[in-house]
C-alpha cells in the first residue's frame, strides 16, 4: 500500500516539473518566434534574448541569430549602396552643371560679340570647360567600366610580373611626369615577384594611383619588396592626416573643384580588395606613402 | 523617413528648475545624432529620460525598437573582475544565447591591452572604454552615449570614432552622443540637434552644414546665372552651380562685392548669405542671434 503512495508522489512531482519545463519552453518558443519576425520585418536588429537556460533553446535561438546577423548586414549594406548612387547620381550632375552653364553664356556671348579679340577669348574659355568636362567624363566611364573591370578580374586571372606592370605603367605616365619635372626613384628586389590574378586590373590600379601622383606631387618614388608590397610615395606638403583618412572615398577631392573628381583612388581600392589585397595610406613629415599589399604565388 | 525615435513636448522640472521645455525631436533610423548644449542645457536629462532613468513630468516619446543600449554617468561595473568577466554578465543580464561576441566587442573599444587586469585598476578612460562596451552589448538598435570621449586619449578618440562609424555602417545601428567637442562630433554625425536652456534651438542635417565647408562660401541665388559666370571667371572666382540660378561662391565675398558683380553681369541679386565655416562657428551664431 505505502508502496503504492510514494509512486504516486514521486510521480506527482514529475509532472509538476516537467509542467513547469514545459512552460518555460513554450515562454521560449513565443520569445524566439517574436524576435525572428521582428528581425525579418526590420524592426529589431539586435541579437537574439532569451529567458531560459534551456541549452537547446539557447542553441537554436543562437543559430536564428547568426543566420539573421548576417541577413541584416547584407540588407544594411543593399539600403547603403542604393544611397550612394542616389548621392553620386546628384554630384555628377552638379559636376556637370557647372562647366555648362559656363559655356552656355559664353555661347550666347560669341552670338553678339563682333570684337575679335574678345571672340577669341571666350572661345579659349569655352575650350578649358570642355576640356574639363571631357575629363570628368572620361573618369566617370573609367569609374563605371571599373565594374567590368572586377567582374572579369574573377575570370581570366594568369600569373604576373609585378615589376613589369609597374614599369610600363610608369612609362605610359612619362609624359605627364616630365612636363611636371617628377623623375621617378624605383627599387625592385633581385628576384621576380609573381601575382595571379587579372593584367588589365593590375594595370588599372596602377594607373590610378600614379595618375594621382601626377596630378598633384612633384617627387615620385616606388619600391617592390620581395614579400609583394608595392609602397608609393610622393610629396604632399599640405594634406592633413583627416585628409588622408578620406583618400580613398568616392569624390572626396582634397584641392576643391575642378579638374579631379575624387573618383581615382576610390577605384583603386576597390580594384585591390576585389583581388584580394589591401591598400591604405599614411602622410609622414609631408610625404604621402600609399602602400598596396599583394597575394604572391611564389 | 522611419524614425528610431520621436519625442513629444517632454518636460522635466527640478523643483523649480526648468530643466527640460517641451523637447520635441525626431531621430531618423540609422543616424548618428549629435546633441549639442552647454553644460547645464539639458542634454544628460533628455538622454536619462530616453533611457528610462527618469521619468518626464510631461510628455511621450516613442521607441522603435526593442533593446536600447546606453552609456550615461559613470558605468557600472564590478571592480574585482576583468573586461570579460564583466561583459559576460552582462550577457547573462540581458539574456543573450552565446559569449562567441565578447572577444568582437572588447577589440573594438580597444580594450584587449588590457588582458585579464581587474577593473579596479583601470584608468579612467579604460573605465570609459568598459562603459562603451557594456552600452554595445548585444548591439541593440539604439544606443545612447552621453558624453562618450570624455577621458580618452587622442589615439582612443579615434578609436571610438571608428567604432561608432563602423557599427553604424555595418548594422545600421543608430547612435545618440552628447559631446562638447563640437569638431569630433561633426565628424561622425549625420544629424544635429542643438539644445539651450531645455530647448530644443534647431535640428540639422549634416549635409546642410557640410556644403559650407573647406574655407569660407557664400550662397547667392540670382536672376541669371549664366550671366554671373562670365563675371566670375573673368575675375578668378571658383564656383559651383548648385541649382536652377542659385551658386556657391568660394572666397571672402562682401555684400557689397557681390552686388558689383551682378551690376557687371547685369543681372540681379536675388538672395545672399554666408555659410558658416564650423560647427563651433555654427553653435555660437545660434546661440547669440
Amino acid at each position: 500500500m505505502w508502496i503504492f503512495i510514494l509512486i504516486s508522489i514521486v510521480l506527482a512531482v514529475a509532472v509538476i516539473v516537467l509542467g513547469i519545463k514545459t512552460a518555460l519552453l513554450k515562454r521560449a518558443f513565443t520569445e524566439i518566434d517574436k524576435q525572428v519576425k521582428d528581425h525579418l520585418d526590420g524592426t529589431n536588429s539586435s541579437s537574439f534574448q532569451l529567458s531560459t537556460g534551456d541549452r537547446n533553446a539557447r542553441k537554436l535561438a543562437n543559430d536564428l541569430n547568426n543566420e539573421l546577423q548576417e541577413l541584416h548586414k547584407e540588407r544594411v549594406f543593399l539600403r547603403d549602396g542604393d544611397k550612394r548612387m542616389k548621392e553620386n547620381v546628384t554630384a555628377i550632375s552638379h559636376d556637370l552643371r557647372t562647366p555648362l552653364t559656363a559655356i552656355n553664356s559664353y555661347v550666347d556671348l560669341l552670338e553678339n560679340e563682333t570684337d575679335d579679340t574678345k571672340r577669341k577669348e571666350y572661345l579659349e574659355r569655352i575650350k578649358d570647360r570642355t576640356s574639363e568636362l571631357k575629363d570628368l567624363t572620361g573618369e566617370l566611364f573609367k569609374y563605371s567600366v571599373s565594374a567590368d573591370v572586377q567582374y572579369d578580374s574573377q575570370l581570366s586571372t594568369e600569373d604576373v610580373d609585378l615589376q613589369a606592370i609597374i614599369e610600363n605603367s610608369l612609362v605610359s605616365f612619362y609624359k605627364e611626369f616630365s612636363s611636371k619635372g617628377i623623375d621617378p626613384e624605383t627599387s625592385f628586389p633581385s628576384e621576380k615577384v609573381i601575382v595571379n590574378c587579372s593584367r588589365k586590373t593590375l594595370m588599372r590600379i596602377f594607373d590610378n594611383v600614379f595618375s594621382n601622383a601626377a596630378k598633384y606631387a612633384t617627387s615620385l618614388s616606388v619600391k617592390l619588396t620581395s614579400e609583394g608590397v608595392v609602397t608609393v610615395t610622393n610629396d604632399a606638403p599640405d594634406l592633413t592626416p583627416v585628409q588622408v583618412s578620406r583618400l580613398f572615398d568616392k569624390y572626396y577631392t582634397v584641392t576643391d573643384g575642378s579638374n579631379s573628381t575624387g573618383l581615382g583612388l576610390s577605384i583603386a581600392k576597390e580594384l585591390v580588395s576585389k583581388i584580394g589585397g589591401h591598400i591604405s595610406a599614411e602622410i609622414n613629415d609631408g610625404m604621402l606613402t600609399v602602400t598596396i599589399g599583394f597575394k604572391k604565388v611564389i | 523617413m522611419d524614425y528610431i525615435l520621436t519625442t513629444d513636448t517632454l518636460t522635466k522640472r527640478y523643483k523649480k528648475h526648468e530643466a527640460l521645455k517641451d523637447v520635441s525631436i525626431k531621430v531618423p533610423k540609422g543616424s548618428i545624432f549629435g546633441l549639442i548644449g552647454k553644460n547645464g542645457a539639458g542634454k544628460t536629462t533628455l538622454m536619462r529620460i530616453i533611457s528610462g532613468l527618469q521619468v518626464q513630468n510631461k510628455g511621450t516619446f516613442r521607441i522603435e525598437c526593442p533593446n536600447i543600449g546606453a552609456l550615461i554617468d559613470t558605468p557600472a561595473y564590478y571592480r574585482t573582475l576583468n573586461a570579460y568577466e564583466n561583459l559576460k554578465i552582462q550577457y547573462l543580464n540581458l539574456g543573450l544565447t552565446s559569449y562567441e561576441t565578447i572577444p568582437e566587442i572588447i577589440n573594438m573599444v580597444g580594450l584587449d591591452i588590457a588582458g585579464k587586469k581587474p577593473v579596479a585598476s583601470y584608468s579612467f578612460g579604460m573605465r570609459q572604454r568598459l562603459g562603451l562596451a557594456i552600452a554595445l552589448c548585444g548591439f541593440p538598435d539604439l544606443v545612447i552615449l552621453d558624453e562618450p570621449i570624455n577621458g580618452l586619449d587622442p589615439q582612443g578618440i579615434v578609436v571610438i570614432r571608428e567604432m561608432i562609424m563602423k557599427l553604424n555602417k555595418e548594422r545600421g545601428m543608430t547612435f545618440i552622443i552628447s559631446s562638447h567637442l563640437l569638431d569630433e562630433l561633426a565628424k561622425v554625425a549625420t544629424d544635429f540637434a542643438f539644445i539651450d536652456q531645455g530647448k530644443i534651438i534647431k535640428q540639422i542635417r549634416a549635409e546642410e552644414l557640410h556644403d559650407t565647408k573647406n574655407g569660407k562660401t557664400v550662397n547667392a541665388r540670382v536672376s541669371d546665372a549664366s550671366a554671373l559666370c562670365k563675371v566670375l571667371d573673368d575675375k578668378g572666382f571658383s564656383y559651383e552651380i548648385k541649382g536652377e540660378n542659385e551658386l556657391v561662391i568660394k572666397g571672402d565675398i562682401t555684400l557689397t562685392v557681390m552686388n558689383e558683380l551682378t551690376k557687371e553681369a547685369g543681372c540681379e541679386l536675388l538672395e545672399f548669405g554666408f555659410a558658416d565655416t564650423s560647427l563651433e562657428g555654427y553653435f555660437i551664431n545660434l546661440l547669440e542671434g
